[in-house]
């Protein structure tokens, strides 16, 4: 009875109270995207493209890497053998791609099968991108690319624990027939 | 909105104090046709450009400029076909603009988006719009 008493007017109290608690969570939502668009982001690795180094079991499981991807400058201070995301691959611009750097610019380098020519010379303000195994479309397909198209770095492997922690990229060997500018 | 500058789109926008509306809607080539003045990421610096679009995937544009009416000037006749998820894109003063015959086909998610408007001052507001119009095409007898 006691109760009852006390929810007398509950209509507007309850009314109160929603919009309370929409305010207090929706106006998060817009400083979240922004973070996502802009700071970090964690996601989930699909593919074999970065095989073995990302998703090594693609073919046994169905079990998906999760990484923390660094979006902020991200197009500044690139080195070879780093892991980046280029948000929009050239070919379908709705679709994000992770892929290991193999050149930057200036650099001329060996390439891979599909290439049409055997060495190329990555020019101005483009970077050559490889994925780690042979099962990836990367510039061997669409040749260079452009800084420009870069949106973050992969930082942190987050989800299987046996692998989890930073992605050590200065410890993964340089790829053979790269002649480095500087 | 935003100011452009620099004389490779001069019959269209002024060398100096010209602002620029941008839909951001039409980002990443979408909704984009050819004959649109979008606003993108330079591929080779790092700055913005507006330019327009006189190619989409598939297809065939001339690389080089075309020779003037005198049939001088002008580099030679080779034209390539846009590749997948690109772009071909021209400034309209042609002796003045770095464009796709510098730097090739352009990412279509390097584009902002499409201009739509500018602004002078206060007083000149004009719509920019697509002036291409469809070929009614010829009936077939």
């Amino acid at each position: 009875m006691a109760t009852w008493t006390a929810n007398r007017g509950g209509r507007s109290r309850f009314l109160r109270q929603v919009s309370h608690y929409l305010f207090r969570y929706a106006t998060w939502i817009p400083p979240l995207i922004w973070f996502n668009a802009y700071v970090a982001q964690v996601t989930f690795i699909r593919g074999p493209s970065m095989y073995p180094f990302l998703n090594p079991q693609y073919n046994k499981s169905l079990r998906e890497d999760l990484c923390l991807v660094w979006k902020l400058y991200a197009q500044e201070g690139l080195r070879r053998g780093m892991v980046v995301t280029f948000s929009r691959n050239p070919y379908d611009p709705n679709k994000v791609t992770v892929k290991r750097i193999v050149g930057l610019e200036g650099d001329v380098v060996k390439t891979k099968h599909p290439y049409p020519y055997d060495y190329v010379a990555v020019p101005e303000g483009h970077i050559w991108v490889e994925g780690d195994g042979d099962k990836s479309q990367d510039s061997n397909y669409y040749g260079p690319i452009s800084v420009r198209l870069v949106t973050g770095r992969v930082t942190h492997v987050l989800s299987p624990w046996e692998r989890a922690g930073r992605v050590r990229w200065w410890e993964h060997p340089l790829r053979m027939g790269v002649h480095r500018a500087a | 909105m935003s100011p452009a500058s620099g004389p490779s789109m001069l019959p269209t926008f002024e060398v100096v104090g010209e602002w620029l509306l941008v839909s951001r809607l039409h980002r990443f080539g979408r909704g984009i046709e050819v004959g649109d003045v979008v606003a993108y990421n330079i591929p080779i610096n790092e700055e913005m450009g507006v330019k327009r679009v006189l190619g989409m995937p598939g297809d065939y544009v001339l690389m080089d400029t075309p020779p003037d009416g005198e049939g001088e000037g002008g580099g030679g006749g080779n034209m390539i076909q846009v590749p997948r998820g690109h772009c071909w894109i021209v400034g309209d003063n042609l002796a003045a603009s770095r464009d796709s015959r510098l730097f090739g086909p352009v990412p279509l998610a390097l584009i902002r988006g499409k201009v739509i408007a500018s602004v002078r001052s206060f007083s000149e507001f004009r719509w920019i719009t697509n002036t291409l119009r469809k070929v009614d095409s010829p009936s077939e007898p």
